[in-house]
């Protein structure tokens, strides 16, 4: 369908996106120049509101979606020092995530993007995790493997040129960062999980408990962790019917090793299977240090390079978005109008 | 004064374009589709059919609600970044006052209701004084206890109108006998025009919302809120 305002050319140097992200907690928008160069990102976090459920709620987090997408988005223009008009490209969360919450910033999108006459790219969120490394080390380019966790996914890749995804595993049952959630909670920590158990971690004792490592010997690049879950949660249970104090800090310790052992162990093989000499990692749980250092460590034996993002760009944020955007709008992708949001989008259905 | 007006509150999804008084162009559709596929095209449909483009707009109206929380974020993301990309100014109007402006010519009295499902309504009763005045507060509740306030305080006819009037018309008709009013099955449902019209009176008032900052009205809290404050009562912490 033809836009009657505007027009879509390129208005100065280099492609000006806007990013919008809001597929779960946290209402982003983020202008990016050229794929590379990030003008603002500015991330408005939920968390602290969805504390006292202790986990997200999806109404809860709509509704402030809707009080914080605009004043976001403002922000984002005025930080980047770009006006409305300026802008090349407009790039959106559509899934996967919350539907009610996708669909505040896929609105607004939108019908940013019919009143300012420029395109509109939808984008898959784990694509958005993957482009966040693109965004900061644009000088690296395909074939790689990449390994992207969080608390809604964990799958690996192999990505052999932009924008196409061969998947070569992902988890059968709990996504890596929900099992952290889980049994954090069980644990009586705070909400999110997965970085209360690496703070715990950090004084704790890794081999102090021998927890699964599920399908780490068997002939597949697929992941489980519930055999993991089940265990934790069976563990703590036993110490406090015997009225035993938690060895908190060991037990996080114990489940963070298990967790990146799997993950490391089986990202090298794909690597060493594909033969690439670049690995990506990304997803929320990218942030943990330990996943970090154990897998730069292991991957350096073999020459290998690791790459992953600064801490801001591995949370949900709408710079990775605007970054994968900008590829997509670069070879010529749009998205129609009637672009829905997609709660279990997958990657390679778009 | 052109206005663009939006309602995506129930299933029923409507835009509209009026020149004055004037309706130049309204589409509707009640169909399946959700709000988020049909209105984008919707919109650009009507703009061309009707050869209007963003520079023609002076306003942009929105249904605020009440209605399906996900709809009426929906409608109220959309107009909002149309209102902050185009600059031009923003109104929200109710739903209710909506359905009350489009049968005021039916009776002196009108009771538009929204329906909230499991028998209860979001609902308000308004008189007719050229424009809807309204009469008491936002219901969101059982509609039997809805329609008795509502007897109590109305006199004579009374037009019941909005999907909540349709789903519950049986429970309408025995409490209300022979004052109940119904109106054409046209006007049953809320038309973005009619949200366009009061729009525009609201703006030629000088009122206005902010494009960054106008929220949907749910007149209720969500569930987990609803909980949460129920166990607090029952006395937690
Ligand atoms: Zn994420």
């Amino acid at each position: 369908m033809e836009v009657k305002q505007g027009a879509s050319a390129a208005k100065g140097p280099g492609a000006l996106v806007l990013g919008i992200e809001t597929s779960c907690d946290e209402t982003a928008a983020a202008v990016v120049r050229d794929g590379k160069e990030i003008l603002s990102n500015v991330i408005s976090s939920q968390v602290d509101l969805h504390r006292i459920y202790g986990g997200v709620v999806p109404e809860i987090a709509s509704r402030k979606h809707i009080e914080l997408i605009m004043p976001v988005i403002d922000l984002a223009l005025k930080e980047a020092g770009v006006s409305p008009g300026e802008l090349d490209a407009i790039a959106v969360t559509y899934g996967p995530g919350l539907v009610g919450a996708l669909l505040v910033g896929l609105s607004a999108a939108k019908a940013m993007a019919l009143a300012l006459g420029c395109p509109l790219v939808g984008i898959n969120h784990i694509e958005g995790h993957i482009y966040a490394n693109f965004l900061e080390y644009p000088e690296v380019d395909p074939p790689l493997v990449c390994l992207t966790v969080s608390g809604g996914h964990t799958d690996l890749l192999y990505i052999d040129e932009y924008g196409r995804y061969d998947i070569l595993g992902r988890t059968r049952d709990d996504a890596a960062g929900e099992a952290f959630d889980k049994i954090a909670r069980v644990m009586g920590l705070d909400y999110p999980g997965g970085p209360e158990i690496a703070r715990a971690a950090e004084d704790g004792d890794p081999e102090a408990i021998d927890f699964p490592r599920g399908l780490l010997q068997a002939d597949t690049y697929d992941f489980s962790f519930s055999g993991l879950k089940t265990a934790a949660i069976n563990y703590i249970h036993n110490l406090r019917q015997r009225g035993e104090e938690l060895p908190v800090a060991d037990i996080a310790a114990s489940l963070q090793e298990a967790v990146v052992d799997v993950l490391v162990t089986k990202t090298l093989a794909a690597a060493e299977a594909y033969g690439v000499k670049t690995i990506f990692l990304s997803g929320g749980v990218a942030a943990n240090e330990r996943l970090r250092s154990r897998l730069r460590e292991l991957a350096g034996v073999q020459g290998i390079r690791v790459y992953y993002p600064s801490k801001v760009l591995c949370t949900d944020n709408a710079a990775m978005i605007a970054c994968a955007g900008y590829y997509r709008y670069r070879r010529g992708e749009r998205s129609s109008w009637d672009l829905n949001a997609v709660p279990n989008l997958r990657l390679g259905d778009n | 004064m052109r206005i663009l007006a939006i309602d995506t509150a129930t299933t029923t999804g409507s835009v509209a374009l009026i020149d004055g008084e004037k309706v130049a162009g309204e589409y509707l559709l009640n169909i399946r589709a959700t709000h988020s596929e049909r209105l984008l095209p919707a919109l650009i449909r009507i703009l061309e059919d009707g050869g209007w483009s963003g520079s023609d707009i002076e306003g942009i109206a929105v249904a605020t609600g009440p209605g399906s929380f996900t709809g009426l974020r929906i409608g109220v993301a959309t107009a909002k970044a149309l209102a902050y990309a185009w600059e031009k100014p923003l109104i929200g109007i109710t739903v209710l006052e909506g359905l009350a402006f489009q049968v005021g010519f039916a009776a002196e009295w009108v009771c538009s209701m929204v329906d909230a499902r499991h028998r209860e309504v979001y609902g308000r009763l308004y008189r007719i004084n050229d424009l809807p005045e309204a009469v008491g507060d936002y219901w969101a509740g059982p509609v039997d206890e809805f329609l008795q306030q509502v007897l109590d305080a109305a006199s004579g006819p009374i037009c019941f109108c909005g999907d909540g009037a349709i789903a519950y018309w049986d429970t309408i008709l025995e409490a209300a006998g022979e004052r109940a009013v119904r109106p054409a099955s046209n006007s049953m449902e809320l038309r973005a025009s009619s949200i366009a019209l009061l729009g525009r009176q609201r703006l030629l008032a000088g009122e206005s919302d902010d494009p960054l900052t106008l929220a949907p009205m749910y007149l209720r809290l969500s569930e987990a809120e609803r909980k949460l404050r129920a166990r607090c009562s029952a006395g937690c912490r």
